[in-house]
């Protein structure tokens, strides 16, 4: 008891402290993955800076440049959570009479919290914001797709001798002119909605904008200087993709008028045809024309007919009087059959043209894919899923034609070709963006060094098991000897490794990929095994970041979704983990079990339901059994052997669950019944329905997994807050948002019984803004932490608290939404004539609010089985039941606090350690693209308001005080950058101070957190010299006042 | 001379008939109860000079309070050991001529009286455990070794998204 006391109090003390890494320490602690998420916008840009590569990346609303020499990021920039990436585009500014030449990045994003257009522009090389645009149009409701939007805009840059404008095409028929020098508007167009227009090219002092209308092409013609429309040249096309040099020309081809490809010079205001044939192109169906401009009046017109080849042709565009006149340069040699290719030339209009293509097959084969590079030879690509897209860049360097290839695959990999010296393409870097789409994670423990089938020396133990006993001691002590022998040759290195204050001497540099895969001494070293939705699945170890193994599952449509532990790792056995996924589409639902250590399958694809399904999970006897619900409440088991049935069997009187997902309007609880055929199927039991406008905005329900070291919190004058820890409590975070009001409410939902305990209000809370989330829950322990955006008190809706189904009692409604002494108490009066009190502060900001359960509101009493309580302070465990029953509960007693959080939180997590001794830190994901963790202990809403206590102190309570301080030692991820934080996991550490945790959604981040100090290490600074010498020098005196007692003794005898 | 002198005291001296020698007896034994009853009650006299020393140790868990309470605990403890001891001097001896032996039946009531004295005492320190918090009274002291309460039923529902 006064060790557990001791270390409480060792605890407590630490946790004053902060937990600040040393300077030498960053980087043993902790890794990062920094990343731009799969580009859908690629292009090479060279500057005088030199050469870099501009990535965009609409899946992670992410704008980027690379280097193309190293593949690392130069810079990026990631979009706020409610703007989407509609389009990026570079652009070359030419400025100062066209001497000086800027590359620039224009990138149109979508805001959907003020459903404006957002036009920025970046420089490539330093990505400096050089102008930002926001543009107010009526939303086109189509753009809550992004994906519809996308393909509505175009960016086009003009350029003249006095300035240089940006002419943008966005989503809903809108046509913007944007002077850069100065961010300004100078014309908005507004074309007739009806038309989707999706192209937009620019021609001496005009402006062609292309669209659908009904299937028929809609091309209008507007004037540069003012936007103006001037005049619709040709309506009788069909379908169309047009293509336009710099300046000059249009090439489009065009279905409906067969085999024909229509050239188009923009001042002659007319169209020429010319057929494939004369392009020597063979009869071909136009509908498969690809058109890429080379030059001004320089384009390859190739076709791109899948299964067959490919041809294509140089052909140059001009002007011959009023019509247009198409020439052929040169007739490429047709490629291999089934190759798609690909062409770039040099830029630059004074230099030779050279054109680079490239010829690849999509061909599959056991996911090994080849392409080849004509004239420069095959290029073998190693196991990632078809191409998605290849881009090609040439440059002349020293006078010679060199090429540079960005492969996208899709598993997510980047990977760049470079021509070497020898002319051959050689990978020059890789990067795995797929990390940047993870979808599900779980932490494996590596396996142990020891096991069951060797003795301690290595032997077989068999064999050593039938040696007799002698012959075993004496081979273990020729072992110990040996043992003994190798330790004192490295005696000096490893007395100068203590003599000196060394930290970790491992490091990710010195990591063994070739050693054993094991579990280290304290545990810091586990499997982190990611799941992205682009198909690949990634397991990295925790301590450095190292790829053990990657899994592409490519080649069919299963997609993973959640990842489940089926067998943890067991001594030497490695860990078995299920793949719950979908196929084709979520159609179907469908298991794969894999060996968490080589990521090889054990078996295939099991199917296991329809769309849609829940996947429960039954733990029993360290047994694992996952029940799988469908949309009829139908229940089948994973794994449907006997003996799970016969374990399920014996859980179902027992077994409950429930359906909620995010924008519901109820949450339904199910109960599951045999059949007479051995079925199992659920019955519905029980229904919550939220009043009306409310819709779940984000639920947790607590985690069963979590160790419980104390029941109860031990309070100053030594009585005990007994803790309410029911496993099927369900927190549920409800939203009811009017045009200028928005209002939060918070449910605790018993999932077996579907009782609401407690349901609280917070007025005038919600997102920040549309598609800002910034409601999210979390379950510690035994308290409900809830974020939320205060919009102040005109935000409030005031209501009359509605009757919920499940009645709650109105009285403590109220109360519980007053109970917080700090809120201002404006008492209104509803239409009704109702007194509800206005619980809003008069301030707008981030607020956390955290609730604490107790089974009684009094000290030492507990909820009985029975519904008593012994208040009696006498009373020991034996007077309360062990089981704990829904059926026969009492609400919870709650204490409840707020606090103001001064930073925009995207994702909230929790440390966990093996014991749960060690505080828990609260770890919030900021929009400031870092990771803090606030100690539980500052979360707390027994923190006293009013003066404090002598009772206060001894329980070591801080004084309450609104704003939660922003603390630079509590950034967990000190000086480094990690983006768009989404999901924090954690996992415990062989050491009870130590959790590991990982946070993730654009990057990748892993460290380690200890929130109340290593407590269970010695410090690094460990004086062990000072012990040894210590000890020595006590022997030493004990020896020399032995020698000198001893002859005192003797010469008192002589006397 | 000196020994010549006092042995004409102790000749001048007479001997006690028998009715003197049971005044004496008497005399004796009241006088010797009557210390008893001082030497029972003398420990409560301690108490408030121990309750004084251990008000000014304070309630705080050092060295000096431990030492302080410790020491009142095996004072009391020691003492109720010793009591035959401490009462020792008090026993009627076998003097005069009945050859009976001597009966103590009347030290039993001191005897008593100075145990629950010690008690007392030992109560106090008792006490002072209590207030330091030494003492596993509260619910808190048992906290670690509850069970944690096995939950009949089992609930959950996540979706496959």
């Amino acid at each position: 008891m006064v060790a557990i006391q001791f270390v409480g109090a060792l605890l407590l003390a630490a946790a004053q402290t902060a937990s600040a890494i040393h300077k030498d320490q960053v980087g043993q602690l902790e890794w990062l993955k920094s990343l731009v998420g799969q580009s859908s916008h690629v292009s090479f840009a060279r500057s005088q800076a030199g050469a870099s590569l501009a990535v965009g990346s609409v899946l992670a609303d992410t704008v980027a440049v690379l280097s193309p020499a190293t593949g690392s990021i130069v810079w990026r920039h990631l979009l706020a959570a409610n703007e989407a990436l509609l389009h990026v585009s570079r652009v070359i500014l030419h400025l100062f009479n066209l001497f000086f030449v800027r590359t620039v990045l224009a990138a149109t994003s979508f805001d959907a919290a003020t459903t404006t257009f957002h036009v920025r522009t970046f420089d490539v090389a330093t990505g400096f914001a050089l102008s930002s645009v926001v543009v107010k149009q009526k939303t086109p409701t189509f753009c809550d797709n992004s994906k519809l939007c996308e393909k509505q805009v175009s960016v086009k840059l003009v350029t003249s001798k006095t300035e240089t404008r940006l002419v943008a095409l966005l989503p809903g028929s809108t046509v913007v002119c944007i002077d850069l020098a100065d961010s300004r508007i100078v014309w908005l167009q507004q074309l007739d909605a009806s038309t989707s227009f999706s192209q937009l090219e620019t021609s001496a002092g005009n402006l062609i904008v292309l669209g659908n209308a009904n299937g028929v092409v809609d091309v209008e013609l507007l004037s540069l200087a003012d936007g103006s429309v001037k005049s619709s040249p040709d309506p009788s096309l069909k379908t169309f993709s047009c293509y336009s040099s710099a300046s000059n020309a249009v090439i489009c081809n065009a279905l409906g008028r067969q085999s024909a490809i229509a050239a188009f010079v923009p001042g002659s205001q007319s169209i020429a045809w010319i057929s494939p044939s004369d392009l020597n192109l063979g009869s071909i169906n136009s509908q498969h024309l690809n058109v890429e401009p080379l030059s001004a009046t320089e384009f390859i017109v190739s076709s791109n007919v899948p299964g067959a080849v490919s041809p294509a042709s140089l052909v140059t565009v001009a002007a011959d009087g009023n019509t247009p006149k198409v020439t052929v340069l040169h007739t490429f040699p047709e490629p291999k059959k089934g190759y798609k290719s690909v062409y770039s030339a040099t830029a630059g209009d004074k230099r030779n043209p050279f054109v680079a293509r490239l010829s690849f097959s999509t061909k599959k084969g056991k996911g090994v894919k080849t392409g080849s590079v004509t004239s420069v030879g095959v290029l073998e690509f190693g196991e990632g899923g078809l191409i998605v897209s290849i881009h090609l860049d040439t440059v002349v360097k020293d006078g010679a034609p060199t090429i540079r290839l960005l492969t996208y695959f899709q598993d997510g990999t980047m990977t760049l070709f470079q021509q070497g010296k020898t002319k051959t393409l050689a990978v020059k870097w890789e990067r795995d963006e797929s990390l940047a789409h993870i979808t599900d994670s779980v932490f494996v423990d590596f396996p142990d060094k020891y096991s069951l089938d060797f003795d301690e020396l290595g032997e077989p133990l068999k064999k050593s098991l039938e040696l007799d006993p002698v012959t075993r001691y004496v081979k273990r002590l020729t072992g110990h000897v040996g043992q003994m022998q190798g330790f004192l040759k490295t005696l000096p290195t490893f007395l100068s490794s203590i003599s000196l204050p060394q930290r970790n001497q491992e490091t990710a540099a010195s990591f063994n990929k070739t050693a054993p895969l094991v579990a280290d001494r304290l545990g810091f070293r586990k499997l982190l095994i990611l799941a992205t939705s682009t198909g690949k699945l990634h397991a990295l170890e925790t301590k450095f970041g190292h790829s053990i193994w990657s899994r592409y599952f490519g080649d069919s449509t299963f997609a993973v979704k959640d990842l489940e532990v089926l067998r943890p790792t067991a001594v030497q056995n490695a860990a078995i983990i299920g793949l719950f996924g979908t196929l084709e589409d979520g159609k179907k639902s469908a298991v794969q079990r894999i060996n968490a250590m080589t990521g090889d399958a054990i078996g295939g694809i099991e199917e296991i339901g329809g769309s849609d399904v829940l996947v429960l999970k039954v733990r029993q006897n360290g047994v694992n059994v996952y029940p799988i619900v469908d949309t009829d409440e139908l229940v089948v088991l994973y794994p449907n052997s006997p003996e799970a049935r016969d374990l399920f069997d014996l859980q179902l009187s027992t077994f409950y669950y429930y359906r909620i997902k995010k924008g519901d309007t109820a949450v339904r609880g199910f109960m599951v019944e045999k059949l007479p055929g051995g079925e199992y199927k659920g019955t519905q039991l029980w229904s919550v329905d939220l009043p009306a406008g409310e819709v779940v905005a984000d639920y947790v329900q607590k985690d069963r997994t979590e160790p419980i070291s104390s029941l109860g919190r031990v309070l100053g004058n030594r009585s005990v807050l007994y803790k309410y820890l029911n496993p099927n409590l369900l927190a549920l975070a409800t939203l009811r948002e009017t045009k200028s009001t928005s209002n939060v409410y918070l449910y605790l939902i018993d999932t077996v019984t579907g009782s609401i305990l407690h349901r609280a209000s917070y007025l005038g809370a919600g997102h920040a803004a549309k598609g800002l989330d910034s409601i999210y829950l979390i379950q510690v322990d035994n308290s409900v932490i809830l974020s939320y955006y205060n919009h102040g008190p005109e935000a409030a809706e005031v209501l009359v608290e509605p009757e919920v189904k499940g009645s709650v009692d109105r009285d403590e409604l109220k109360e519980t939404a007053g109970s917080n002494k700090r809120r201002k108490k404006n008492t209104l009066v509803s239409k009704e004539g109702n007194v509800v009190r206005n619980t809003s502060p008069n301030v707008k900001g981030y607020e956390i609010t955290v609730l604490e359960l107790y089974e009684m509101p009094k000290p030492d009493a507990r909820i009985d089985r029975f519904g008593l309580n012994f208040a009696s302070t006498l009373s020991l465990n034996t007077r309360f039941s062990d089981t704990y029953t829904s059926f026969n509960t009492q609400k919870p007693s709650i204490l409840q606090q707020t606090f103001v959080f001064p930073a925009q939180i995207t994702a909230i997590g929790s440390t966990r350690t093996g014991a749960g001794i060690t505080s828990r830190e609260i770890l919030f994901g900021l929009t400031s693209n870092q990771l803090y963790g606030v100690n539980l202990r500052i979360l707390d809403p027994r923190r006293p308001t009013g003066p404090i206590t002598s009772e206060d102190k001894e329980e070591m309570l801080f004084p309450y005080r609104a704003t939660i301080d922003y603390n630079p030692k509590e950034f967990a991820s000190h000086v480094l950058e990690v983006a768009g934080i989404k999901t924090i996991v954690s996992t415990p550490s062989s050491l009870e101070s130590t959790s590991i945790v990982a946070a993730y959604g654009l990057d990748l981040f892993v460290v380690r957190r200890a929130p109340s100090k290593t407590f269970d290490l010695l410090s690094d600074d460990f004086g062990y010299v000072t012990l040894i010498v210590t000890l020595v020098s006590l022997v030493v005196g004990i020896q020399v006042a032995k020698h000198y007692a001893e002859r005192k003794r003797v010469s008192d005898q002589w006397k | 001379m000196t020994h010549t002198s006092s042995k004409d005291r102790t000749e001048i001296k007479k001997e006690p008939t028998a009715e003197e020698q049971a005044a004496i007896d008497a005399n004796m034994a009241n006088l010797k109860l009557k210390k008893s009853w001082e030497t029972a009650i003398a420990p409560l006299k301690q108490v408030p000079m121990q309750g004084f020393m251990l008000y000014m140790s304070g309630n705080s868990v050092q060295i000096y309070s431990i030492m302080v309470t410790v020491m009142l605990f095996m004072n009391s403890f020691n003492a109720i050991l010793g009591t035959n001891h401490a009462f020792k001097r008090f026993e009627s001896t076998s003097s005069g001529t009945d050859k009976k032996p001597p009966s103590n039946a009347n030290l039993i009531f001191p005897k008593i009286v100075y145990i629950l004295a010690q008690c007392v005492l030992f109560g106090l320190g008792v006490y002072k455990c209590s207030s330091m918090g030494l003492l596993p009274t509260s619910h808190s002291d048992w906290l670690s070794f509850l069970e944690v309460k096995r939950v009949v039923e089992y609930s959950s529902g996540t979706y496959l998204q």
